[in-house]
């Protein structure tokens, strides 16, 4: 698997069942989810240029690739918050204060550290960090609103019961994914290692 | 909590949403092997401080304390497959990386015990071996659906019975069969007053 494609699957999983009620919060309108996307992309580029910076000149000239988690813990936290900070100037974003406290909230971190595997280790150049800003945003936005399109659809037709609900929300994910890793081998798996 | 299915089957689906991203990367029993015992030793140790922390230290630096740790257990199962393995650790290590980050960690973390004012750290570590458990056991049961083996062990020749299941695609497809059946079992038990 491309790390790229491992970026997509940890971002898209970590977001297929945020929007079904178990994690969102509720009251959250499209709007501001298409911001919320817009702003991580941002967030998502810093803490990719930080991290590349840090796996590269520090962590593996000295051989102390294992402690990245630490690091990214402190990593996390400063984003945390530098995004509080920031949703405070964005008309029409509930803020996300209280950050440590709000669990709900964590799942901003799941793009933010899939762009910060990125740059780690081998895809630290700014084109590269690009590509795994680009890709975690269409996780994300491919996690909730492509799949709240699909599950929306599938609700007129005569679904079994068992299979109402979560169940075919992940069945759908499971044709997203394999329709991504149809891009992933023609694509991603050409261009990196 | 076992008297009531409403959220038992909340925290069941709370459960496998928080850690879709392991189960969907746990392929093969190795894999699944590696994820598991790595979540185990960063659950506890997240679950452990910050359920055990003097409450004086405060909120948050008692969650802080809490993720570091569940940090620096990676760090330390991520030297020892590095030791073990290395041609593993050079292919997984990102992935070792994000164990700390999964959503039930960041919960273990974030539930200090002045939350609720109740000690529930037996609860949280025994939910964080059945997570575990269940990375290891999807792990394996996608590898021997995928090419018919464990580990290279087969007994009766390799049958390849749905190779779509090593994907991440597969896994996804997997899960919801699952959720199926235990939302039809669920549901027939409720009828039938089992």
């Amino acid at each position: 698997m491309s790390v790229p494609g491992l970026m997509f699957y940890m971002v898209f999983g970590g977001n297929v069942l945020f929007s079904s009620g178990l994690f969102w919060q509720s009251g959250v309108s499209r709007t501001s989810r298409w911001l919320e996307a817009a702003l991580f992309s941002v967030i998502a580029s810093v803490v990719a240029v930080m991290m590349g910076l840090l796996y590269r000149f520090v962590l593996s000239p000295s051989g102390l690739e294992t402690i990245t988690p630490v690091l990214m813990v402190f990593l996390l936290l400063l984003v945390m918050l530098a995004a509080t900070v920031l949703t405070r100037f964005v008309p029409g974003m509930e803020p996300l204060s209280g950050y440590l406290g709000s669990v709900a909230a964590l799942r901003v971190p799941l793009v933010i550290y899939a762009a910060a595997l990125l740059a780690g280790g081998r895809f630290w150049t700014p084109a590269t960090m690009a590509i795994g800003a680009g890709v975690a945003i269409a996780a994300y936005v491919a996690a909730t609103l492509f799949l709240d399109n699909l599950v929306q659809r599938l609700e007129l037709e005569p679904i079994p019961a068992a299979f109402r609900g979560e169940p075919v929300r992940l069945l759908s994910a499971g044709l997203v994914a394999l329709a991504f890793s149809g891009v992933e081998t023609a694509f991603f798996g050409i261009l990196y290692i | 909590m076992g008297d009531e299915p409403g959220k038992t089957q909340s925290w069941i689906w709370s459960a496998i949403g928080g850690l879709l991203p392991l189960y969907v990367l746990a392929s093969s029993a190795s894999m699944g092997l590696a994820l598991g015992a790595l979540y185990l030793l960063s659950h506890s140790s997240a679950a452990s401080v910050s359920l055990l922390a003097p409450a004086r230290f405060g909120r948050r630096p008692i969650i802080l304390l809490a993720m570091s740790a569940a940090a620096i257990m990676a760090s330390i199962g991520s030297s020892l497959v590095r030791l073990v393995s290395p041609v593993m650790f050079e292919v997984y290590g990102p992935i070792f990386f994000l164990v700390p980050f999964v959503y039930p960690v960041m919960k273990a973390a974030c539930t200090t015990r002045t939350d609720d004012g109740s000690d529930g750290l037996i609860e949280d570590l025994i939910r964080g071996a059945g997570n575990a458990g269940g990375i290891v056991v999807f792990g394996l049961m996608r590898e021997l659906l995928a090419i018919g083996a464990i580990a290279g062990s087969s007994a009766s020749g390799s049958a390849r019975f749905l190779p779509v299941a090593a994907h991440p695609a597969g896994a996804f497809m997997l899960i919801a069969a699952f959720m199926a059946s235990f939302k039809a079992i669920a549901s027939f038990a409720r009828k039938n007053n089992v």
